[in-house]
């Protein structure tokens, strides 16, 4: 495997309270791996410790097959982590931060600048390079955030909710800046209580709730797996003849719901009944104004696999 | 590995000594207050002293201590103040020791403090005419006791893991050391108990072997004094090695 990282049982507790309960995981090569959990699932703490700013209880990690407390500081080196909470200087302007940082990974000189500069393009803060952090928006410090991270263009960047409270455009920029850093082969660690920001940037999922990960597997995947049911969605032209009961006797189905003109037909994904289940309600005379089949989203699979939702 | 070291631990002091230039706050803490201190204490005193001793000449001495002793209250703030705390997580995440980050704490505090002081020194020294002598021996016990100061606010936030907390405790044990070092009135005629109890305050020791060496060209404190700070330095640094987490800089 091409793994970069991966951690074995690893497992931290605060005051006896186990937050991460012996988790395994692998980043491999290229991908962009989502670690998705709400609130106080552990992302967080298992994030810390695998930067190495956090100790931990039990368990290993390691960097390309070497344990990394033996090689930490070139894994340190090829690490770029984009911490949850805003990690700038306010006093400091753009330019001065990302220099400051980047320094701090051995860079000097031309290249400094250069990278340096790369770094400022690349989150779209050129502009307002010599701008002081207390003068941006919300958005900016993120986004300058994230410049401070990639400047020494690391192997591995680790990415702690870097969206959280921003504006959508900011958002938006910060995930399609994402996508490009994969496309330039960057390997990514992303986590987020977001499914849309899932949907939309992951390669693979791990779904983490209460200090396991409960889940793992694309999107596509962890849809496919956990549900084996889909939803057909009908609007109909009210008709009194149409017996909900009559359903039933086709083939797959498990529930049938009806909603003034909307009818909810539930039934097992891999049993091809659409045709019936059309034919018998023409039969009954009703007009199918229109029809739409729901596929699970993440959200319904958080359901399902926890029992509760992601938002709080 | 060393060699990285060195450099990071040169390029975030560099990078916390500007910064600490860039708080109106920590310099006016430094350069104006004590200058005012000295100003006020020796004008509201004058009438009390007289002879060969005027006011300036004893608060001179006596406040630029009180302000040396105090610079652990601008490491503190340098190590984790809010805006400073988060930052500091990204030290951790680069490669080399995580203890370049307190130990460039205690370096840049260090010279913005010594600066600050030398200046305050200069200034009011002259123009109120203190007395000084020996200069070369001030300037030793200026530089370790700066440094002492320094090292102990840093080592008051490892132990303490908040500036808040750090700070508070820190203006306590300053006060009382001020206190009993007879910085802010003389503590003659207080009784034998506070007098040995006074010399538990190295500013006791600070004051007795200025004033000493400035008007008797008496050496005989000087040298346990030196002594004393060097080994209080070192109990410091230790301290601060042993009670450092890289932890408490998460927030
Ligand atoms: N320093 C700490 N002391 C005690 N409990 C903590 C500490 N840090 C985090 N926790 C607890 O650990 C759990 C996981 O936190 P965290 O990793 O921050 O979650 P997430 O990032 O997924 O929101 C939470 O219940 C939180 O209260
Ligand atoms: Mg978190």
């Amino acid at each position: 495997m091409n793994a970069i990282v991966s951690v074995n049982q690893l497992k931290k507790s605060y005051n006896q309270k186990p937050v991460v309960r012996e988790i395994s995981f692998a980043v491999q090569k290229g991908e962009i791996l989502c670690l998705l959990g709400p609130n106080g699932a552990g992302k967080s703490t298992t994030i810390n410790m695998l930067c190495g700013i956090l100790g931990y209880d039990g368990g290993e990690m390691s960097y390309r097959g070497e344990n990394i407390s033996s090689c930490l500081n070139r894994f340190k080196r090829n690490l770029g982590v984009v911490p949850q909470d805003l990690a700038i200087y306010e006093d400091l302007s753009a330019e001065q931060n990302v220099r400051f940082f980047a320094s701090l990974y051995g860079l000097k000189g031309r290249e400094l600048e250069e990278k340096v500069s790369k770094a400022l393009d690349f989150s779209g803060l050129q502009e307002s390079r010599k701008d002081r952090a207390k003068t941006f928006s919300g958005g900016m410090k993120r986004r300058l955030n994230i410049a401070c991270a990639i400047a020494h263009e690391p192997e591995l960047l680790i990415m702690d909710e870097p969206t959280v409270g921003i504006d959508p455009q900011s958002r938006n920029h910060i995930l399609s800046s994402i996508k490009k850093l994969s496309q330039h082969g960057m390997t990514i660690l992303y986590t987020t209580h977001y499914m849309e920001e899932v949907e939309e940037i992951s390669t693979r999922i791990l779904i983490m709730d209460s200090g396991t990960i409960i889940a793992e597997g694309t999107k596509e995947s962890l849809k496919e797996d956990i549900f084996d049911e889909r939803q057909f969605i009908m609007e109909i032209e009210e008709d009194q003849c149409l017996n909900v009961d009559e359903f039933y006797k086709i083939e797959g189905i498990k529930k049938v719901e009806k909603q003034a003109q909307t009818l909810t037909i539930t039934t097992l994904k891999n049993i091809e009944n659409l045709d019936k289940i059309i034919a018998l309600v023409i039969t009954s005379k009703t007009k199918i104004r229109n029809l739409f089949c729901r596929t699970a989203s993440l959200e319904n699979v958080f359901l399902r696999l926890t029992g509760k939702s992601l938002r709080d | 590995m060393i060699a990285i070291n060195l450099r990071n631990l040169y390029l975030i002091s560099r990078e916390d000594f500007k910064n600490l230039f860039k708080n109106p706050m920590w310099l006016f803490y430094n350069l104006v207050f004590p200058i005012l201190l000295i100003v006020v204490l020796g004008f509201l005193q004058k009438d009390n002293y007289g002879g060969a001793v005027s006011a300036f000449d004893y608060y001179g001495i006596t406040l630029m201590i009180y302000t040396v002793i105090s610079s652990g209250m601008t490491s503190a703030n340098a190590f984790m103040e809010v805006t400073i705390r988060k930052p500091n997580m990204r030290i951790i995440y680069a490669p080399g020791n995580e203890r370049v980050i307190y130990l460039a704490k205690i370096v840049s505090s260090f010279g913005f403090c010594l600066l600050c002081h030398l200046t305050v020194a200069v200034l009011t020294f002259t123009l109120f005419k203190i007395r000084v002598d020996a200069i070369p021996q001030l300037l030793i016990l200026l530089v370790l006791t700066e440094l002492f100061s320094v090292g102990l606010g840093v080592m008051f936030c490892c132990i303490f893991k908040t500036e808040a907390t750090a700070n508070q405790i820190l203006s306590i044990v300053i006060n009382i050391f001020a206190i009993l070092g007879g910085l802010l009135f003389p503590m003659e005629g207080y009784g034998a108990v506070v007098r040995s109890l006074s010399y538990l305050s190295p500013a006791k020791w600070l004051a007795n072997a200025s004033f000493a060496m400035i008007y008797d060209h008496n050496f005989a404190w000087f040298y346990p004094t030196v002594m004393g700070l060097i080994l209080a330095i070192i109990v410091v640094f230790i301290i601060c090695a042993k009670t450092f987490r890289k932890e408490d800089c998460i927030c």
